[in-house]
């Protein structure tokens, strides 16, 4: 089980004259589930973009299986097993739920025009897909549209699409923001199941108390750099943390 | 039917061509092209050239297909490097560049452009051989939308980040929608050619761009009956009202606009709804 999955090294990358993040590096083994805190601005969000590729890398290196997947493109990456739900939701918003996360389960159909063209039927990967939104809850409105939906249903759609790509590793954006408190709970226990049967999770996450009930490890994030990785209680207790979060005397590195 | 019917039939047919294979790059793949006649004229330059070099229409067809497809698999680079509002530029940049490109060519004619094409020998049978290939492109347009190729063009259209983020290779995907919806119009170009027997840049232009964009926008981006329903409206009503044909473009433009206020789905969907709420009344 602790083979590693994901290596990042000495990442970095600016945006015009701000530093976005600066030489972070730390390791994910095969079935972790690891919480990346810090306060706003810290470059969390960046970082997971980083991974997924959706934005390109100034210095360092993304390992995954064992390669570097720094040169290749976001849909390379998740093909490799990636998959990512984003903190700004973002639907297909001229489809129903459902058909968002069929798309999202077909990726062996879409993985070439021909073979897309040639498979008409669209209705093979329903049962997988249903399976997917009733994880997250949200099976009852399978046939909605994205648009008449609140942000908590959307912030789920995202989980279940990113679950029906079948990835080796879920990079997770704030998925519990803008849920209610049994459903942060029901969510955060899902995805405390989902590790659990060998799933190895990245989660951005401000709702504290779930990320300290289910994450075993926390990696800590102030001003682009990493101040703090290990065990949940040693860091949450680690003095730099406190003064990154509560902001008396920030450290500016 | 008149030979005149025949005639008016044969040009709704060609544009009804026109009309759904821009409906595959923009209604469908959400690709904005104002460039769209450039391709038309590929097709239609290529056939002219062809025939009188005297070869028969299966050549001539099968060039004017791979030829107007190939050069829509160039221009198609474009719209992995721009979106939008720059892609609907670059696009109409191509089609300016075409019309320049052959007015200043004399192997193409010029600005007289390329007469006496010969016939393709089907005589009174041609009309029915365009029709056909209006009946076969619509088919091939509705393999398109219905599988999954239709389904990724809807998620690139509504979405392209959120689809490359679940691995699907979204430029191959839309160079797919430029080569196909190009080659249909190299198609419409070579029957267009046939059935004027004459070929002029006019004909290719940047309002005919625009005319192709308005019967796809105002039958419904994405809708195939939407795109029939529009090219046969916008073929038929220069023909039939005069004062049409005189403000061709001011006429478009302010059924555009009617559109996008009344109904922006397009008229063809517009119409359906319509449709539906009289028999939900009729029950009620």
């Amino acid at each position: 089980m602790s083979t590693k999955l994901m290596q990042v090294r000495d990442l970095g990358v600016r945006f015009g004259g701000i530093v976005a993040l600066n030489g972070v590096s730390f390791e994910l083994a095969t079935g972790e589930l690891v919480g990346l805190l810090g306060p706003n601005g810290a470059g969390k969000t960046t970082l997971l973009r980083l991974i997924s590729g959706a934005v390109a890398p100034g210095s360092g290196e993304i390992r995954f299986g064992g390669r570097s997947i720094s040169r290749l493109a976001a849909a390379a990456r998740a093909r490799l097993g990636m998959a990512m739900s984003h903190q700004i939701v973002r639907p297909f918003r001229n489809m129903t739920l459902l058909d968002n996360v069929v798309l999202a389960a077909g990726a062996e159909i879409t993985r070439t025009p021909w073979r897309a063209v040639a498979t008409l039927d669209r209705k093979c990967l329903r049962e997988a897909a249903l399976r997917c939104l009733d994880m997250v809850g949200i099976a009852d409105l399978a046939n909605r549209m994205p648009s008449t939906q609140p942000l908590g249903v959307l912030k789920r759609l995202e989980v279940a699409r990113a679950l029906a790509t079948r990835p080796q590793l879920l990079l997770l954006d704030e998925p519990l923001a803008g849920l209610g408190h049994d459903e942060a709970v029901r969510l955060a226990d899902l995805i405390w199941g989902l590790n659990a049967s060998g799933l190895t999770i990245l989660l951005i996450e401000h709702n504290l108390a779930e990320v300290m009930r289910i994450c075993a490890r926390i990696v800590v994030l102030d001003n682009g750099r990493k101040i703090a990785d290990g065990r949940a209680a040693e860091v949450m207790a680690n003095p730099h943390v406190v003064e990154a979060y509560l902001g008396e005397g920030a450290v500016h590195a | 039917m008149g030979a005149y019917e025949t005639s008016l039939l044969t040009l709704v047919a060609i544009n009804v061509i026109l009309a759904l294979s821009l409906n595959l790059i923009t209604g469908l793949c959400g690709q904005v092209s104002l460039g769209h006649a450039a391709f038309f004229g590929v097709g239609a330059y290529a056939t002219a050239l062809l025939a009188k070099a005297g070869f028969g229409m299966v050549v001539t067809l099968s060039s004017a297909l791979l030829l107007a497809g190939a050069v829509g698999l160039v221009v198609g680079f474009c719209s992995l490097r721009v979106r939008d509002d720059f892609l609907a530029i670059a696009t109409m940049a191509a089609g300016f560049l075409f019309v320049g490109a052959v007015r200043t060519t004399d192997a193409l004619g010029g600005e007289l452009g390329i007469s006496q094409i010969p016939a393709t020998g089907l005589g009174t049978a041609y009309p029915i051989l365009v029709i056909a290939c209006a009946a076969l492109t619509g088919l091939v347009c509705w393999v398109v939308k219905r599988s999954w190729l239709g389904y990724v063009f809807e998620a690139v259209s509504a979405d392209e980040p959120a689809a490359r983020s679940l691995g699907i290779d979204t430029p191959l995907y839309k160079l797919a929608a430029f080569t196909i919806g190009t080659a249909l119009a190299g198609l419409a170009g070579c029957l267009y050619a046939y059935h004027l027997g004459n070929v002029g840049t006019e004909a290719f232009g940047f309002p005919v761009s625009v005319m192709i964009l308005a019967m796809v926008v105002i039958g419904g981006m994405g809708s195939l009956w939407g795109s029939v329903l529009a090219a046969a409206l916008l073929t038929l009503a220069p023909e039939w009202f005069r004062f049409v044909n005189d403000y061709k473009l001011l006429v478009f433009g302010l059924l555009l606009f009617a559109i996008m206020r009344i109904a922006p789905q397009g008229l063809f969907p517009w119409l359906v709804q319509q449709l539906r709420l009289l028999r939900a009344k009729e029950i009620a």
